[in-house]
C-alpha cells in the first residue's frame, strides 16, 4: 500500500503542486510586513494565467508570455494599492471585489480573444522548458522532483533565502517590516510608507502573476476558467500558518503542496475526488487548530 | 458564529426546498452567493437598511447579466465585471468623504482630493 503511495513521482506531484503556492505566498508575505492585508492573491494568480498563455499564444514563446504575466500582474495589483494605500479603503472589500474582477474579466476575454469557452489549448502556446541542473537532478527521489524544475520553479526556491536575507538583513528589508509595524516611526524617520507599501503590493503582484505563468505554461499548457480555483487562498492561509516567515511559509506551502499531490494520488487509487479534492481544506484546519496554541501565545506577547 | 452559521444553513434550505426541489451539485458554488454576501455586508458597513439596498443592486446586477445574456447574447461575466468595478468604486468613495470630513475638522475647510 505504501510503496504504492510513496515514490518520486508522487514527491515531482507534491513539488509541481507546491511552486505556485509558494510564489503567491511568498508575494502576500511581503504585503504582510508591509501592513497590507493581501487576500487578491487568487484573482492576480489567474490574471497571470491568463496573460501567460495569451502572450505565449501570440509571441509563442514561454518566455515571452512569463514576462507578459508578470507584468499583468503587477499592473493589477495597482488597483488594490490604490484603493487600499492610497484611497485607504478597506483592503478585504477591494480584494475581494479584485478576485471578481479578475474572474470576470478572464471568463469574459477567453470566448472574445480565443471564440471558446471554458478551456483554450492550441499547439501555439509554447509551455515552459524543464531545466535539469547536472548532478544534482540524479539525486533518487528529491533529485528529479527538485532539481528539474522550470525558470519559475527555481526563482520560487531561490526566493525563499532570498527573501529572508531581504527583509531580516538589509536595510531596506527593515524600513519595509518598520513600515508594516510601526508606520508613525517609520514616517518620522523618513520613510515614506505609501512607497513601500505600493512596492511590496507590485512585487506581490508580479510573484503572483509568476505563479499563474507556472500554472498555466508549466504545469499544465492551457488556460481552464477559474483555473487558480483556490490555491490563491490557500496562500493566504499559508502566509498566516508561516506567520509571514519565509522558513514558516515555505512550510505551510509544502503541507498544502503535499495535501494536494497526495489528494492526485489518492485518486488515481480509486478515492472520490470530492474527498480528495477537500484535502488540502482539511490540512488547513488541522494545521490552524494544532497552531492555534502558539498563535494565542504571540496574541498575548504582541498584546502586553 | 452560530447565527451566521444558521443564517447560512437557511440559504441552502430556500435553494433545495423553495427552488430546485432536489440538491444540486455545486449550486451554491456557481451562484457565488456566499462571496456575493460578504461584499453586500462590507459594502454596506453592517448596517441591515443598506444592507437590504446593496442586496436588492447586486442581485439585479448578477439577474439581468444572465437575462442580457440570454437575449441579446451579452456574455454574463460582464455583469460579474460590473459589480467588481462598482464595489472599487464606492470602496474609494466611503473613504473620501470620510476625509473631507477630517479634513473639515482639522483645517476648517474642505479640500476636494482627486477623482474618484
Amino acid at each position: 500500500m505504501f510503496e504504492q503511495l510513496f515514490d518520486s513521482a508522487l514527491v515531482e506531484s507534491v513539488v509541481r503542486a507546491l511552486i505556485p503556492i509558494l510564489l503567491a505566498a511568498l508575494g502576500g508575505m511581503i504585503c504582510d510586513r508591509a501592513g497590507v492585508f493581501q487576500i487578491s492573491l487568487e484573482g492576480m494568480m489567474l490574471v497571470g494565467a491568463f496573460t501567460a498563455v495569451a502572450g505565449s499564444y501570440l509571441a509563442t514563446s514561454a518566455t515571452v508570455g512569463t514576462v507578459i504575466a508578470m507584468a499583468a500582474g503587477s499592473a493589477f495589483s495597482l488597483v488594490l494599492a490604490y484603493g487600499a494605500v492610497s484611497r485607504q479603503g478597506d483592503p478585504i472589500v477591494i480584494g475581494v471585489a479584485v478576485n471578481l474582477l479578475a474572474l470576470g474579466l478572464t471568463s469574459f476575454l477567453l470566448p472574445q480573444l480565443f471564440g471558446v469557452r471554458g478551456v483554450f489549448q492550441d499547439p501555439r502556446v509554447d509551455g515552459l522548458n524543464r531545466f535539469p541542473i547536472p548532478f544534482l537532478s540524479d539525486i533518487p527521489i528529491v533529485g528529479p522532483a527538485i532539481f528539474r524544475s522550470t525558470i519559475p520553479g527555481y526563482l520560487a526556491m531561490l526566493a525563499v533565502p532570498a527573501l529572508w536575507v531581504f527583509l531580516f538583513r538589509t536595510p531596506i528589508g527593515l524600513r519595509l517590516r518598520g513600515v508594516g509595524e510601526r508606520p508613525v516611526s517609520a514616517e518620522t524617520l523618513g520613510v515614506n510608507p505609501t512607497q513601500y507599501k505600493y512596492a511590496a503590493v507590485v512585487a506581490s503582484g508580479m510573484l503572483c502573476g509568476l505563479a499563474g505563468a507556472q500554472l498555466a505554461l508549466g504545469n499544465v499548457v492551457q488556460f481552464s476558467e477559474n483555473m487558480s480555483s483556490g490555491r490563491g487562498w490557500i496562500a493566504v492561509v499559508a502566509v498566516m500558518l508561516g506567520r509571514a516567515h519565509p522558513a514558516g511559509v515555505l512550510g505551510a506551502s509544502a503541507l498544502f503542496g503535499a495535501a494536494e499531490g497526495l489528494g492526485f494520488r489518492l485518486q488515481g487509487n480509486g478515492l472520490p475526488v470530492q474527498i480528495t479534492d477537500a484535502l488540502p481544506y482539511v490540512a488547513t484546519l488541522v494545521a490552524l487548530a494544532l497552531a492555534r496554541k502558539r498563535f494565542k501565545r504571540i496574541l498575548e506577547l504582541t498584546a502586553a | 458564529m452560530l447565527a451566521s452559521g444558521g443564517i447560512a444553513g437557511m440559504i441552502g434550505t430556500h435553494l433545495v426546498v423553495g427552488e430546485t426541489y432536489r440538491f444540486l451539485d455545486g449550486d451554491l458554488v456557481v451562484s457565488g452567493f456566499a462571496w456575493s454576501g460578504l461584499l453586500v455586508a462590507l459594502l454596506a458597513r453592517h448596517r441591515p437598511g443598506p444592507m437590504l439596498a446593496a442586496g436588492a443592486f447586486f442581485a439585479a446586477l448578477q439577474i439581468g447579466g444572465l437575462a442580457m445574456q440570454r437575449n441579446v447574447n451579452v456574455p454574463w461575466q460582464i455583469a460579474q465585471v460590473l459589480q467588481a468595478v462598482v464595489i472599487i468604486m464606492i470602496a474609494g468613495r466611503f473613504v473620501l468623504k470620510a476625509r473631507r470630513e477630517t479634513a473639515a475638522v482639522i483645517e476648517g475647510e474642505t479640500t476636494v482630493t482627486g477623482e474618484v
